[in-house]
């Protein structure tokens, strides 16, 4: 080409140079746009904010143009409705959105949850089933897949304010995570401080069984402690034992567990039938003269009651259980109790394995139906975020208890149990991190069911304890065939990863994912 | 070329003999109430079919799936319902906790109906403390029985008062004794629906009768076994059938008291389907259930019906004899 055709072809003029200016200033201005929208599987920017109360705001605030309606409904169990009630104008200021709040009986909600399952109502955004209840409803295609929304927004799940693990993984179903589990419902020991501190026992106990009086580490101690205490003529009695029905599956898991021994292997057989599983019964049943006699009928309820009148050495109860011992106007002996470690057993490696039931509890869900799902998350990431629980957790009228180590750190907070700070820290905190989950399976209700109603048969003495077992464990091979024995040994196996680290270390289980470490 | 006006009086003609047709084939009586009928039938037509197709087949909300794309398996849910011992056993503790309580309810009612059925001074406030029982809702009187029969509870203080000494058993969780309390609880509730029922009958009596047999020299006892309880027989029937329906739906006060426990002694079919069917979202197993409690209350009402329903026949045919002659 000549001279003047190459620099026709490639000389900067000025309309070549505005015509490229303005076109690269479109690409700029349209890839910058490309930001605004949703890709699948595309890797989100974290939402800006320097904790998980202000992402969730921002994250609001980014929404809230194209929310439907202006009102979010949340269904909540009875008795836990003070925290919502109590954070709802905190909300409210904040974002302008409103919440409608409609309690539901708390043994009911995951059954009307699996209504709105059934009919794909977008009645409720935001539910609060126990996550026992979580695989049924996930199956049921009413729970949405939080994953995304959480790498999103971090709800600050690990890091120095982190959930306590192994908590948070209560909440997951096959690794993703569909539930924030809100409610560390962790069964503590409680015991008599008193009647541990005084000399006399001390010395009367020391001789009759050759070693001191103290905290029991191991569950020989305990029963032996009972014994001690128990006195029938004089209406004192060893423990409260949970022997009723809905309660007695617990107690028989509490006493497997630290065998070493889970209720399942690896291919969803159970082992409960076992010789650790016979031993474990037969040690409830002989537990029954020394204990309390409402221990074959009452719930939660009696149990409070009954140990507040001051005549029962020791009980394993939930958190809440702890400032009801303290209120004085409910208890005859405030100031009277001791939190303690919940005691093991000692395997054959010499190691004392000591488990801690989590039982119950409750974990934000969000509705597939929803029709603002991220706003939904977000209000559940605001009120589970470490500045907001740490506010309404205390609120009377509220039963949620303490999960975050900001609320375990928070002297403030601990106040609230009980005066001696730092052994319900240090107790509350080994036992949290000891945990270990129900059966968090699909049919996870129906399990534990049998198992129930087996144990009770054998402590009434209408079966036997091998029998009784044995019964439990054809009925759940039954359950685990008609739900899917592939499908029930995925999520069993990944629950076997949801024990605490200590736990999982002792019995050779697998590490939980470990994209929640990495949010930060 | 046709004229328009033929036309269109003859269009008009077309048009009235329809609808004349229509009302004609239903009165306007029929065509008021048909919208109403409409939709209870739909209410009652529609889950009844959907209830049937759900225990033909295997169907959970968990399945993931809609119910009309559930495994066909036929009467499968029934065989398994019929081959397990604890839908049996519950089906055959209601119907003996139904026995007992019905029996025992009629006769407290009869009997106090017997006691109030002739005037004394404060008859009426008597009367009011008696029905009293049956203002409670289930689920309170349920509470208090629980309440009452607890370990620590007054019924074993009154006990234990009356041996001299403390007595703590625990009812409610005895595999032998915790039926009672249950039967307790609903006998107390229930006797006054029993006694108003009882007392109608007797008021209802022919008092010339009664008056005649008094003057020949009967006896209380006489005039009651042999004029007033035969009387009494269709009004007996209806009562023992109104309580009878109720008492198979029992779930209050076992929920409250028992759980249907120790493990599943004291399960009733109502229990035992909330527990199998909304605890467990077994929804086709259940549906089976319901079907079977279904048939079998038919013909036991039915059994149960079949005097009254003769008496009623006989009468009937009476009247048109005589109407004839």
């Amino acid at each position: 080409m000549n001279r003047e055709e190459h620099k026709k072809l490639y000389e900067m003029n000025r309309r070549r140079f505005l015509e490229m200016t303005g076109i690269g200033g479109l690409a700029v201005l349209s890839s910058t746009s490309l930001f605004g929208l949703e890709f699948p599987g595309l890797a989100h920017a974290q939402v800006a904010g320097k904790n998980a109360e202000e992402r969730a705001i921002n994250g609001v605030k980014a929404l809230k143009s194209k929310m439907k309606g202006n009102t979010l409904n949340i269904m909540v169990p009875s008795g836990g409705e003070g925290s919502f009630t109590a954070a709802k104008p905190w909300w409210e200021k904040a974002t302008g959105i409103k919440l409608n709040i409609v309690v539901v009986p708390m043994d009911q909600i995951v059954q009307k949850s699996m209504n709105l399952a059934v009919t794909k109502s977008s009645d409720f955004d935001l539910l609060l089933p126990s996550p026992f209840g979580l695989p049924d409803l996930i199956e049921a295609k009413l729970a949405l897949d939080l994953t995304n929304f959480t790498k999103k927004h971090n709800p600050e799940i690990a890091g120095p304010n982190g959930v306590i693990p192994p908590i948070y993984l209560f909440g997951m179903y096959k690794g993703k995570l569909y539930g924030l589990v809100t409610d560390g419902d962790v069964n503590s020991l409680i015991i008599r401080r008193d009647w541990l501190e005084d000399p006399n026992n001390q010395k009367v106990f020391a001789d009759k069984f050759g070693y001191p009086l103290a905290r029991p580490v191991l569950y020989k101690e305990l029963f032996d402690q009972m014994k001690f205490f128990t006195n029938r003529e004089k209406g004192t009695y060893g423990a409260w034992i949970f022997v009723s029905p809905f309660y007695a599956k617990w107690e028989f898991l509490q006493l497997l567990t630290p065998r070493g021994v889970l209720p399942f292997d690896k291919d969803m057989h159970p082992q409960i039938a076992g010789a650790e599983g016979v031993a474990a019964l037969e040690e409830i049943i002989a537990m029954k003269p020394y204990l309390h006699p409402g221990c074959s009928t009452g719930g939660w309820s009696e149990q409070y009651k009954a140990y507040a009148e001051g005549n029962i050495w020791a009980a394993f109860a939930w958190p809440s259980f702890i400032k009801y011992m303290n209120f004085t106007d409910f208890s005859k002996i405030p100031g009277k109790i001791a939190v303690c470690k919940v005691p093991g057993m000692k395997l054959k490696s010499g190691m004392i394995l000591r488990p801690c039931r989590f039982t119950f509890s409750w974990a934000y869900m969000v509705s597939r139906y929803s029709k603002n799902p991220e706003i939904t998350y977000l209000y559940s990431q605001w009120m589970w975020s470490p500045t907001i629980s740490i506010k309404h957790i205390p609120v009377k009228g509220g039963y949620f208890d303490v999960y975050r180590y900001s609320h375990i750190k928070s002297d403030e907070l601990l106040k609230q149990y009980d005066p001696h700070i730092q052994e319900v820290r240090e107790a509350l905190t080994f036992n949290l991190e000891n945990a270990y989950p129900e059966l968090i399976l699909v049919g996870g209700d129906e399990y534990m069911t049998r198992l129930d109603e087996n144990v009770i048969a054998a402590y009434q003495g209408l079966k036997k304890p091998d029998k009784a077992l044995k019964e439990t464990a054809d009925q759940w091979e039954e359950i685990t065939e008609r739900f899917g024995r592939e499908k029930q040994k995925e999520q069993w196996n990944f629950l076997t990863s949801c024990f605490g680290a200590n736990l999982r270390k002792e019995m050779n289980l697998p590490n939980p994912p470990d994209w929640v470490e990495k949010l930060g | 070329m046709e004229n328009p006006s033929t036309a269109v009086s003859m269009e008009l003609t077309k048009k009235e003999g329809l609808l004349e047709r229509l009302g004609k084939w239903m009165p306007l009586s029929l065509s008021l109430i048909m919208p109403v009928e409409v939709i209870l039938l739909f209410l009652l037509i529609v889950p009844s079919f959907i209830s049937i197709w759900l225990s033909l087949v295997s169907w959970q909300p968990t399945f993931g799936i809609g119910i009309f794309q559930a495994k066909f398996i036929g009467l499968k849910n029934f065989i398994d319902l019929f081959t397990e011992p604890r839908f049996l056993w519950a089906f055959l503790r209601t119907f003996y906790i139904t026995g007992v309580t019905v029996s025992l309810e009629f006769l407290i009612g009869l009997g106090l109906a017997v006691l109030v059925y002739k005037p004394f001074p404060g008859r009426t406030f008597f009367t009011l403390i008696l029905i009293l029982p049956m203002m409670f809702p289930p689920l309170v009187v349920g509470n208090n029985f629980y309440m009452l029969f607890f370990a620590e509870g007054p019924i074993n203080a009154l006990i234990g008062y009356v041996l001299g000494g403390p007595f703590k058993f625990d009812w409610l969780s005895s595999p032998s004794y915790a039926i009672y309390p249950i039967m307790i609880a609903e006998i107390w509730q229930w006797y006054p629906l029993m006694f108003l029922i009882m007392i109608s009958g007797l008021r209802g009596l022919p008092p010339n009768q009664l008056r005649a047999a008094e003057v020949l020299g009967g006896s209380p006892w006489q005039i009651f076994w042999r004029i007033k309880l035969p009387q009494l027989k269709p009004i007996i029937l209806i009562a023992i059938v109104i309580r009878t329906m109720e008492i198979i739906k029992m779930f209050d006060v076992v929920y409250i008291m028992t759980r249907g426990g120790p493990g599943t002694l004291t399960e009733t079919i109502s229990i035992y389907m909330y527990k199998i069917g909304l605890k467990n979202f077994r929804f086709s197993y259940i549906s089976a259930g319901a079907w079977i409690v279904l048939i079998a209350s038919v013909i036991i009402f039915t059994y149960l019906l079949k005097p009254l329903l003769y008496k009623v026949e006989k009468f009937e045919e009476k009247i048109e004899e005589g109407a004839e002659e």
